[in-house]
């Protein structure tokens, strides 16, 4: 499969609030919310960042679609390094890549109507001719997500939907621009697992009808499993193991990816008495003042000495990257 | 297992609105032996809390227990007073709210939020008080020195340690966690349900753990009760109600939690939203949903009906008419 995206190195630090004297000595301190995050996305893949709070996913996401400025890194489409293009491109990259947030009740704009919010977009871009076309797609994508009759759901608002349905017009906003790259950030983590499961495997049947390639952003594991084709493990900003969704999952490299899988709980109390989990100390800290070294090195079961000198960089092992000097 | 610590008999809790009642709880019975994780799952607004606030008595205004008993030990707490609950609150059962971590207060000292508890209620002296705040802390896994900090010092994991030590400042039998775990990390996850495990097995005392997380019920929970739309639907030891699951709810419900270990497959959705309490359909509350409904299942609400050893399941597939 041919790359479509290919990030690399990506920093975003946003400046950290520093205390009034240390001001007056001009010190400058950096939330390193992402801090070297290099992965590729293959056209028609599903690649799935999982991580922690605060491991920078999200701003991960945001970057890419320079919903915020990095700092450093490159992130290339097609060829081209999206942080560099100028304006009127980034008006194309902004039609062709799209994103879905978590909360549906907060992505929707609560006075608007299905149909103003589904044809808003093609009136922005300017992309419709007429009244006529613009009800045919609007119709046509809703059809698509499955809000079936179209015309039953137009007028709606969205307190006038479920949850579930809510997230669809979500869906449906995202497809209108016929985009090929979409971001989905942590999609259904607000849903009831009834509806989840539909807005997933509707999300997996979009992608096989229109070719889609997603970013799929989660702290469950499970979902990674249940949607992606390779993974990307963050801690604290940093990409730590990234590979294929199943390899990863069933032999782990990185101490970390080792200790959170070990401690996914699993749906089958059989099953669930027989894994043995990773002792771990503590919890992650915040990525304003970093260790030096390796920054899992203070909670890591397995340190060695160098672990607290050296940064590991990511690296080839095996078909897949890891950022460890134990592996 | 021992005797019972808590048995509930045909609960029905409404709650009055403008728009009519809210069928919250409907018809629910269950009981939790000594010693014994009880697992209560549902999808959000199936009556779990609602259940929990009941054994609890503290039901917001607009909620009303219309018919049924809950016995602790022997006395139906349905019919005690307000002054009466003060000796069972705490002392027999407690419970950790959804998102009490969240709620402590930010300017008092975490000790001493737990050892106001024993101030108040008991009399205690706020050095004897701190005293056991601090025993507390080690039982739930937290140094004792930072009885002194602030909640903003705490950690989540912490501070939903500190929330569950408070819980059992007055050894009660039975300790009510409502979403314990919902909205924390993997590992703090993990770590806060094996630390609930520890303490029923080191003091015995039994856990009515409420979850829409069905991974959360595998991982900890001896036995599991299904609601779904305020009814039990099914209830059974966990391995059994993972491994022959009866109730075509609790199968799809099953089939909506992916895992990391085992055959990787795509899973049939259930079509539809859960019902609306104002309005639940007739019937099994389940039919609109059900891919098995048959004309029985919208006229009339199936029992519950033994399908194996502590098993039942109400459903008109498997009997019960
Ligand atoms: N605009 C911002 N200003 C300062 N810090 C931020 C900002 N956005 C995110 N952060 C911080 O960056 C880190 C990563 O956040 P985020 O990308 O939201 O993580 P995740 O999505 O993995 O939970 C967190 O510590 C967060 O507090
Ligand atoms: N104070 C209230 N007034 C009216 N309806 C309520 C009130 N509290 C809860 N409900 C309704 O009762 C039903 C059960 O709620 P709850 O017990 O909180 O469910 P769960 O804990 O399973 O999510 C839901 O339909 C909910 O909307
Ligand atoms: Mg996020
Ligand atoms: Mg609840």
């Amino acid at each position: 499969m041919e790359t479509l995206l290919k990030v690399e190195d990506l920093r975003v630090w946003f400046p950290a609030r520093v205390s009034f004297i240390e001001s007056l000595r001009g010190k400058k301190r950096y939330v390193k919310a992402v801090d070297g995050v290099s992965f590729e996305v293959k056209r028609g893949s599903v690649v799935c960042l999982v991580g922690e709070s605060g491991s920078g996913k999200t701003t991960t996401a945001r970057a890419i679609l320079r919903l915020v400025e990095p700092t450093g890194g490159k992130v290339i489409y097609e060829g081209k390094n999206i942080l560099e293009i100028p304006k009127k491109e980034l008006r194309k990259w902004r039609k062709e890549a799209q994103i879905i947030f978590q909360d549906p009740y907060e992505s929707l704009d609560p006075r608007m109507t299905v149909y103003d919010t589904l044809s808003e977009p093609l009136r922005v871009n300017k992309l419709i001719g007429s009244e006529e076309e613009e009800r045919e797609l609007v119709s046509k994508v809703l059809e698509d997500v499955r809000l079936v009759p179209p015309e039953e759901f137009m007028g709606r608002f969205p307190h006038e939907l479920s949850g579930g349905q809510r997230q669809r017009v979500a869906i449906a906003r995202a497809l209108i621009l016929n985009p090929k790259f979409i971001v989905a950030d942590e999609p259904v983590s607000m849903l009831d697992a009834s509806i989840r499961t539909q807005i997933l495997n509707l999300m997996m049947d979009l992608r096989d009808m229109y070719g889609l390639t997603y970013l799929y952003i989660t702290h469950d594991l499970a979902q990674a499993r249940y949607m992606g084709s390779d993974i990307v493990v963050m801690y604290l900003g940093k990409a730590v193991e990234v590979g294929s969704v199943e390899e990863v999952i069933r032999e782990p490299m990185h101490p970390y990816t080792k200790v959170l899988i070990s401690h996914v709980p699993v749906p089958d109390p059989k099953v669930a008495a027989t894994r043995k989990k990773i002792e771990i100390k503590g919890e992650p800290p915040s990525p304003i003042d970093l260790p030096p070294g390796c920054r899992f090195g203070p909670r890591c079961p397995f340190a060695k000495e160098i672990c607290f000198k050296e940064e590991p960089e990511l690296r080839w092992v095996n078909g897949r990257m890891v950022a460890c000097h134990l592996v | 297992m021992g005797r019972d610590v808590l048995r509930i008999e045909d609960l029905v809790v409404h709650y009055e609105t403008m728009a009519g009642p809210v069928k919250a709880v409907n018809h629910v019975s269950f009981s939790i032996g000594e010693g014994e994780i009880f697992g209560l799952a549902g999808e959000s607004g199936c009556g779990k809390t609602t259940i929990a606030l009941s054994i609890m008595k503290l039901l917001p205004y607009n909620g009303k227990i219309l018919s049924g008993r809950i016995l602790l030990g022997d006395v139906d707490v349905v019919l005690l007073t307000e002054e009466e609950m003060m000796e069972v609150r705490w002392k027999k059962v407690s419970m950790v709210f959804q998102g009490a971590m969240n709620a402590l207060n930010p300017v008092l000292r975490v000790g001493d939020q737990i050892a106001e508890v024993l101030v108040e209620k008991e009399g205690w002296s706020k050095e004897r008080a701190l005293e056991r705040a601090k025993e507390l802390f080690s039982l739930v896994g937290i140094d004792p020195s930072r009885v002194y900090d602030y909640p903003h010092e705490f950690s989540g994991g912490m501070r939903q340690r500190a929330i569950i030590a408070m819980a059992l400042v007055l050894n009660p039998q039975l300790v009510i966690a409502d979403e314990p775990v919902t909205a924390l990390d993997v590992v703090v996850q993990s770590k806060i349900l094996d630390l609930l495990k520890r303490l029923r097995d080191e003091l015995g005392i039994s856990v009515m753990m409420i979850t829409h997380d069905l991974s959360v019920i595998a991982e900890t929970s001896d036995r599991v009760g299904i609601m779904y739309a305020g009814r039990l639907v099914e209830h059974a030891r966990a391995e059994d109600l993972f491994g022959e699951p009866a109730h075509p709810y609790t199968k799809a419900l099953i089939n909506a939690f992916p895992s990391i270990v085992g055959e990787r497959k795509r899973f049939e959705a259930i079509r539809g939203d859960p019902p609306n309490l104002l309005n639940p359909p007739p019937g099994c509350p389940f039919h609109p949903r059900c891919p098995y409904a048959m004309d029985v299942c919208r006229e009339k609400v199936p029992k519950l009906v033994k399908v194996g050893e502590e098993h039942e399941a109400a459903c008109f597939l498997i009997g019960g008419a």
